[in-house]
C-alpha cells in the first residue's frame, strides 16, 4: 500500500495504490486522519491504483468521513475498479459516501 | 566418665591397695617377730627350767650327804656312850637322860637304841615303844636298819621320806652296837631340806617364772607323762590334765629330745624336754600368751590407718593436681575439636604442655591447617570446574543456537516434510545440521560432525555452518559447496581438525536431490522399495585435504519418498554390554515407520536409541535430519493447506497461499478476490477475538477446489463464536450513525455463496464455499 499527496489550494487529494486490508490500514488511517487535524477541510481520495480492500480499509473511510463531517468538510472517492467498488456496494458505502467515476467530478464534488 | 574421675579413682585405688599391701606385710612380719621373740623366750625358759630342775636336786642331794655324815658321827659318839655307860653300870634312866640332853642341844631330833633283839629300850620318846622286826613286810622303812642288829652292816643311811607313821619326812641314820649287837638309830627331822627345795628347787622358779614376760603357767611331766607340777598365774584355769594333742606332742619332744613350739587358740605352748638329773626323761611345758603379738597387730593396724589416712589424703592431692594438670589440655583440646568439628576451622588450640598432649595440640592446629587449606584449594577447584561447566554450558547454547529449532521451518512449503533434533551429550559435541532455501525452489540441506568434543568442536562447528551458508548462497551445487567449504576449512586450519558432512540440495517442484557427501554415513533414502543408503559420492572429511574434490550424484524423490539423515552418534550407540545400536538396526527402525511424518520419524529413532543405551551416560551427540517428500498437488484436485499464527501480519502468507491457489487452480481473478477477501475477514476477526490469552495459537486454512465450487475451511482453537449469529449491519442509516466495524462477516456473507459454522473437537470450523461460476 503506498499513499501519494497531491495539494492545490484548499484542497488535498490522496491517491492510494496496492492493497488496503487489516495490515495496512492502520497506515492510510493515520496519514487521512493527520490531515483532518491540520485543518484540511475538503479531501480527495483517487483510488485509482487500489486493487483490494477489506472491511479494515473501510472502517478508515467510514472514520474519516464521520470526522469531517462533524467539521463540516466534504470528501469524495473516485476511480474505484471494479472489485473494490463492489466492496463499498456491499457494504452500503456507495450510499453514505461520495463516490465519483473521474477526480475531477470528486474535486468538484467536495 | 571423665578422664580426671578415671584418673582420681586408679590412683585413690592404687594408693589404698598399696598401703593395705604394706600395712598387712608389716603386721604379720611383727606378729611373727613377736612369736618368734615369745617362743624364744619359752624355749629358754623351758630350758632353764629343765636344768634347774637338776640343779635343785642336786644341791639337796649334797645337804643331805653332808647331814648323813654328821647323823653317823653322832650315832658313833651315840653307840660309843652308851657302851661305855653300860660298862660302867649307869642305870638306863641316866643314859637314856644323858642321851636326851645331846639330842635337846643339837639338831638331832629322835634317837633309837636297840637292845640285841631289837627292842628300843633307849629312846628319846618316852611314849612310843618301837621294836624293829626282821619282817620287812611289817616295817618296810625300818627293816632296812635290820642288818645292823644281825652284824651284815654297820652303817644304814636312809633318805629323807615320809614316815610310815605320821607322813612327817625325816631322814634316819644307824650304827651296829659297838659293844654288843644293838641298833644306834639318829633321826633328823628333813623340814630344812623341804624347805631348802622349796627355795633353790623347780616350785619356786616355776612361781617366780609365771607372770613375769609373757608365760602364763609352767607345767612339769614326769618321763610318764603325769603331771609333777603346775604353776599358773593366778585366775587362769589350766586343766590338771594333759590334753590328747599336748600328750602326742610331749611324746614326741621326749623321744626326740626336740624343743617344740605349737599355737592352742591364743596360747603358744613351748615344750622342752628335761636332759639330766632325777627328771631325766620328763618335759617342761611353757605357756605363753600372744596377747602381746597381737597387740602389735592392732597397733600396727591402727598405725596402718592413720598411715592410709595420711597417705591417701597426700595421694588424692597430688592425684588432683596431676590429673589436672593432665586433663585440663585434654578438656581444652575436647573443646577445640568440638568447635573444629562444628565447623570453625579458624580454631587454634592453645596448649604449650611439651608432653605428648602439647604435640598432639601441635599436629591438630598442623592438621586443622592443612583442612583449611585443602578447602580453600578445594573452594578454588569447585570454583574452577564451575567456570568450566558454565563455559561448556555456553558453547552448549552455542551449538543449540546455531541450528534451526522452530518446526515446521517452511509452513508454506508444503512440498516438503522436514524435522531435525540434535540432542547433545553432556560434554559439547560437534554436531550440527541446516536447511535453508536458495531460491524459491531450492532447498539446501546438510548434516555434518566436527572430529573431536567440546568447546573447540563446537567452535569449529560454528565456523563450519557459517561457512557452508556464506558457500552455499555463491550458487554451484552440493559438490562445489564442499569443495569451496574445503578450502575455506583448510586454510588456517592449525588445529588439524576436521569435520564429516553431507550436502544435499532438493528441488521442491521435482524431488530432485543432488548431493555430496564428505566423508559422512551415506543418509537412507526412504522410497516405496524400502530403505535403502545413498550412494557414495566418494569425498573426504573436510579439512584433511586442502584443494581435494567433491563430487555430486543425483536421484529423484516421489511424492511420499524421504530421505534421513543421521550423525554417528546414532549408530554407536551403546548397550550396557558395549554392542553398538548399527546401521543394520537403524534401518529397521526405518523400515518400520516409513510412512510416517519427517517428524514421527525422527523422534522414533530417537526413541530407539534412548531405549537402546538404557540410560546409560550419552557419549556422542545424537543428531537426526528427515525429510519427506509430499510434492506439489496436481491443479485437477488443487489444494492448499496452511498453518497461520494469530498475527496480523501472517496474512500477507494467506494473501500468498491463496494467490498460489489460484494460479495453480487457474481461477477467474474475481472469484479469487471474493475467496481472499472472505477469509481475511474471518481470519482477521479471529486474530482480534478469538483468544483470552495472548500466547501463540494456529490458526488452519484450508483451500479445495473441486470442479466448480471452491471450499474454503477456517479451523481455529478460540472461544466458542458463531460468525453466522453476529448481527447484520443496518446498510440505511446515514453516515453519522454508521457504527465503525462489523463489516466483515457481512462482507463474507455476501461474497461467498454458502457458509457454515461447526463447533468440533474443541475448536471452531467455519466452512465457506464459493461457486467458479459467476451467475
Amino acid at each position: 500500500m503506498r499513499v501519494m499527496e497531491e495539494r492545490e489550494p484548499d484542497l488535498v487529494i490522496l491517491s492510494i495504490s496496492g492493497r488496503l486490508d487489516a495490515t495496512t490500514s492502520k497506515t492510510f488511517e493515520e496519514t487521512i486522519l493527520k490531515r483532518i487535524e491540520a485543518g484540511d477541510r475538503r479531501l480527495v481520495v483517487d483510488l485509482a491504483g487500489l486493487d483490494y480492500i477489506s472491511s479494515s480499509g473501510l472502517r478508515v473511510f467510514l472514520l474519516a468521513a464521520k470526522k469531517l463531517g462533524a467539521e463540516n468538510g466534504k470528501m469524495a472517492l473516485c476511480s474505484m475498479k471494479q472489485p473494490v467498488r463492489q466492496v463499498f456496494d456491499l457494504a452500503g458505502f456507495s450510499s453514505i459516501l461520495s463516490i465519483r467515476d473521474s477526480r475531477e467530478d470528486a474535486v468538484r464534488a467536495v | 566418665m571423665a578422664i580426671r574421675t578415671q584418673m582420681l579413682l586408679m590412683v585413690i585405688s592404687l594408693l589404698f591397695v598399696g598401703v593395705l599391701a604394706t600395712a598387712t606385710a608389716l603386721a604379720w612380719n611383727s606378729r611373727q617377730t613377736l612369736l618368734a621373740e615369745t617362743e624364744a623366750q619359752g624355749v629358754v625358759v623351758a630350758g632353764l627350767l629343765a636344768r634347774s630342775a637338776e640343779f635343785g636336786a642336786r644341791v639337796r642331794g649334797d645337804v643331805e650327804d653332808a647331814i648323813a655324815e654328821q647323823m653317823i658321827v653322832e650315832a658313833t659318839i651315840a653307840a660309843h656312850l652308851v657302851a661305855v655307860a653300860e660298862r660302867a653300870g649307869l642305870p638306863p634312866k641316866e643314859i637314856n637322860a644323858h642321851l636326851r640332853a645331846i639330842v635337846e642341844e643339837t639338831v638331832l631330833d629322835e634317837f633309837w637304841i636297840t637292845d640285841e633283839k631289837g627292842h628300843a629300850y633307849l629312846r628319846n620318846k618316852a611314849d612310843v615303844d618301837f621294836t624293829f622286826s626282821p619282817d620287812p613286810r611289817r616295817q618296810p622303812q625300818a627293816h632296812a636298819f635290820w642288818p645292823l642288829l644281825t652284824g651284815e652292816r654297820h652303817i644304814v643311811v636312809q633318805k629323807a621320806q615320809q614316815r610310815e607313821v605320821d607322813s612327817e619326812v625325816f631322814k634316819y641314820v644307824g650304827v651296829a652296837g659297838i659293844d654288843r649287837p644293838r641298833i644306834v638309830q639318829v633321826g633328823y627331822h628333813a623340814k630344812f631340806l623341804e624347805q631348802l627345795s622349796q627355795r633353790v628347787g623347780l616350785s619356786s622358779l616355776m612361781e617366780g617364772l609365771v607372770g613375769g614376760g609373757d608365760i602364763t603357767a609352767i607345767r612339769v611331766v614326769d618321763r610318764n607323762l603325769m603331771t609333777l607340777a603346775l604353776s599358773a598365774l593366778p585366775g587362769l584355769h589350766i586343766p590338771a590334765d594333759l590334753s590328747k594333742s599336748d600328750v602326742a606332742r610331749l611324746a614326741t619332744v621326749a623321744n626326740e629330745g626336740q624343743t617344740l613350739s605349737t599355737m592352742d587358740g591364743s596360747v603358744l605352748k613351748v615344750m622342752a624336754r628335761i636332759e639330766s638329773g632325777e627328771l631325766a626323761g620328763g618335759a617342761i611345758v611353757v605357756h605363753l600368751t600372744t596377747n602381746r603379738a597381737h597387740e602389735a597387730i592392732l597397733g600396727q593396724a591402727r598405725m596402718a590407718m592413720v598411715v592410709a589416712v595420711l597417705v591417701l589424703s597426700g595421694g588424692l592431692l597430688v592425684a588432683i593436681f596431676v590429673a589436672k594438670s593432665f586433663s585440663d589440655p585434654i578438656v581444652s583440646l575436647t573443646e577445640s575439636t568440638k568447635r573444629i568439628a562444628g565447623g570453625d576451622l579458624m580454631e587454634k588450640v592453645q596448649i604449650s604442655a611439651r608432653n605428648e598432649i602439647g604435640q598432639l595440640a601441635a599436629s591438630f592446629n598442623e592438621m586443622t591447617r592443612q583442612l583449611r587449606n585443602s578447602i580453600d584449594v578445594l573452594r578454588e577447584t569447585t570454583a574452577a570446574k564451575e567456570r568450566i561447566e558454565s563455559e561448556l554450558s555456553v558453547a552448549h547454547e552455542i551449538q543449540m543456537s546455531m541450528v534451526p529449532k522452530i518446526f515446521p521451518p517452511f509452513p508454506s512449503r508444503t512440498e516438503i516434510d522436514l524435522y531435525a533434533a540434535l540432542i547433545p551429550a553432556r560434554e559439547v559435541g560437534g554436531d550440527f545440521y541446516d536447511f535453508f532455501f536458495l531460491d524459491e525452489n531450492r532447498l539446501c540441506f546438510a548434516i555434518g560432525d566436527v572430529s573431536g568434543k567440546g568447546v573447540p568442536a563446537s567452535l569449529f562447528m560454528a565456523v563450519t555452518k557459517t561457512l557452508l551458508k556464506a558457500t552455499a548462497v555463491q550458487g554451484g551445487g552440493p559438490d562445489m559447496i564442499l569443495t569451496r567449504l574445503n578450502q575455506e576449512i583448510c586454510r588456517d586450519n592449525d588445529s588439524s581438525m576436521f569435520v564429516t558432512l553431507f550436502c544435499g540440495v532438493l528441488d521442491i517442484r521435482s524431488g530432485e536431490v543432488v548431493y555430496s557427501n564428505g566423508g559422512h554415513n551415506l543418509p537412507f533414502v526412504l522410497g516405496e522399495h524400502g530403505v535403502q543408503p545413498l550412494e557414495n559420492t566418494e569425498g573426504m572429511a573436510l579439512g584433511i585435504v586442502d584443494g581435494g574434490r567433491y563430487h555430486a550424484k543425483t536421484i529423484v524423490l516421489r511424492p511420499g519418498d524421504g530421505l534421513f539423515l543421521y550423525t554417528d552418534g546414532v549408530i554407536e550407540a551403546t548397550d550396557g554390554e558395549d554392542q553398538l545400536l548399527s546401521e543394520q538396526r537403524l534401518r529397521f527402525v526405518l523400515e518400520e515407520r516409513s510412512a510416517d511424518s519427517a517428524e514421527e520419524i525422527a523422534r522414533r529413532v530417537v526413541e530407539e536409541v534412548n531405549q537402546f543405551s538404557c540410560g546409560l551416560p550419552q557419549s556422542d551427540d545424537i543428531t537426526v535430519l528427515a525429510i519427506q517428500y509430499i510434492g506439489r498437488p496436481r491443479s485437477s484436485d488443487g489444494q492448499i493447506s496452511i498453518q497461520l499464527k494469530n498475527n496480523l501480519a501472517e496474512l500477507a502468507r494467506l494473501n500468498q497461499a491463496v494467490a498460489e491457489f489460484g494460479a495453480a487452480s487457474a481461477l477467474p481473478a474475481s472469484v479469487l478476490s471474493h475467496i481472499n477477501l472472505a477469509l481475511e475477514e474471518i481470519v482477521t476477526n479471529i486474530i482480534a477475538h478469538a483468544y483470552e490469552d495472548s500466547g501463540d495459537h494456529l490458526i488452519t486454512v484450508r483451500l479445495l477446489r473441486r470442479e466448480d465450487e471452491v471450499t474454503a475451511e477456517v479451523e481455529d482453537d478460540g472461544r466458542p463464536f458463531n460468525p453466522l449469529e453476529s448481527p447484520k449491519p443496518d446498510l440505511a442509516k446515514p453516515l453519522a450513525e454508521r457504527p465503525v466495524g462489523g463489516l466483515g462477516i457481512h462482507l463474507a456473507r455476501n461474497l461467498m455463496d454458502d457458509l457454515e459454522y461447526r463447533r468440533q473437537a474443541g475448536k471452531n470450523l467455519f466452512v465457506m464455499k464459493k461457486r467458479t461460476e459467476e451467475g
